[in-house]
């Protein structure tokens, strides 16, 4: 069945269509709450929220393809996620991490899976974590992201560069392991 | 920033699209729909609980308005009282516990004039409550001619529950006369007219403009003649 035709009953309320839409995205939101919330429970509730408002939410919806649909469940969700990390007030917690200049080796970095990007993103602290999927994944400039965090422009940024080099020190971790690999 | 170009070079969000479940985690989709599935359902059940405690509550609402509002109306009518002193005049009638129902009578000004001519009209016996009459046919005016209150006393002692009846209950009891037959009193006693003379004589007295008039005992009550009166002057 297409999506759109699941999208129409499941506004009329049917379980099936909606059990559908939800096996069709589940994944791949999953993936997005994790990348927000390092604890698997936690993200596995914030999905089942997520999903629950996007139901509730359904009939305002206008199909206009999967992007669309994807695009917008995955706001659902990265809203579900600030609003769990802004309960936790986490924000005003985050580890000033002194980390040193680690040169890029973009080589590394396209050497690298899907899969090993996500593990090196999830090990961030989480106000990098947040400000670094914000800016850089999601796209957001540092004014939103302030916003969204009740955090001032100037931290959204700090917040950012320090992610960054955090990065480069695992990326030049990992790419002593790759070359360890390579050599083997 | 030394290490702007971290952003720029790398295509992070493309990469990690490519991505489409968790590594190295098994991820149950079956549980997470039952919960979610299982909430959805108990939401709009829950939903339409509330509905029906809202019509149930409304339904409620609308029976006993009308409750409220009849008892209300005599409230209104007890605050709004203009006819304070009808009300002064017409309380010692009644018993202390009676005097809202007389100030709910006396909401309409009273007629001094109506009253006494309804003493005339009236029976004798019931002069002393003439007001209450009064007030009874005014409450008939004031629920604009709704019910009709006769303007007659009921005896009855259990009047009915209604305000206005209680009122009329509470005056006091028509003295019933008793009803005596012509047979009862007996024969009338037959008198010579000269003993009805007699008792006329002697027991004469007059009460006339401030003078008392006496008869003479001296005169021979037999005789025909011309009686002699004494006058004397009365000290009132």
């Amino acid at each position: 069945m297409e999506t759109l035709e699941l999208i129409k009953e499941a506004k009329q309320g049917s379980a099936a269509a909606q059990k559908c839409l939800f096996d069709q995205w589940a994944e791949k939101m999953l993936t997005v709450c994790r990348r927000y919330v390092k604890n698997a429970e936690d993200a596995e509730e914030l999905l089942l929220d997520g999903f629950y408002k996007f139901f509730k939410k359904l009939s305002s919806f206008k199909y206009q393809g999967d992007a669309a649909l994807y695009v917008w469940l995955k706001r659902i969700m990265i809203n579900e996620c600030l609003m769990f990390l802004r309960k936790k007030n986490v924000f005003n917690i985050v580890t000033d991490a002194t980390v040193e200049e680690v040169p890029l080796q973009e080589e590394t970095l396209n050497n690298l899976s899907a899969a090993e990007i996500f593990n090196l993103i999830v090990q961030l602290p989480v106000g990098y974590r947040t400000v670094f999927n914000l800016y850089v994944i999601e796209g957001f400039p540092h004014g939103e992201i302030a916003s969204l965090l009740g955090i001032a422009e100037g931290t959204s940024k700090s917040q950012l560069s320090k992610a960054k080099i955090l990065l480069q020190k695992l990326l030049y971790q990992n790419d002593i392991e790759y070359a360890k690999r390579k050599s083997q | 920033m030394p290490n702007e170009n971290l952003n720029n070079d790398f295509h992070w969000k493309s990469k990690l699209e490519e991505l489409k479940s968790l590594p190295g985690e098994t991820f149950n989709k079956e549980v997470v729909w039952g919960k979610l599935h299982s909430r959805l359902q108990k939401k709009s059940g829950g939903k339409k609980l509330v509905l029906y405690w809202i019509a149930a509550a409304c339904l409620l609402l609308a029976i006993l308005t009308p409750l409220f509002l009849s008892n209300k109306k005599e409230d209104v009518l007890v605050r709004n009282n203009p006819g304070q002193q009808i009300q002064s005049s017409t309380s010692h009638l009644l018993p202390e516990n009676n005097k809202d129902s007389i100030e709910v009578i006396s909401s309409t000004p009273v007629e001094k004039k109506s009253s006494v001519s309804k003493v005339e009209n009236g029976n004798k016996i019931i002069t002393s409550i003439d007001h209450k009459i009064l007030t009874v046919e005014n409450i008939s005016v004031k629920k604009d001619k709704k019910e009709f209150i006769e303007p007659e006393i009921s005896n009855s002692a259990s009047a009915p529950v209604d305000n206005q009846v209680s009122i009329v209950a509470i005056a006091p009891e028509k003295k019933k006369l008793r009803v005596v037959h012509i047979n009862e009193l007996g024969d009338p006693v037959e008198e010579s007219s000269a003993m009805a003379r007699k008792t006329e004589v002697h027991s004469f007295q007059l009460k006339l403009a401030r003078q008392e008039v006496f008869v003479n005992p001296s005169v021979h009550p037999g005789s025909t003649a011309f009686t002699i009166l004494v006058l004397k002057n009365s000290p009132n």
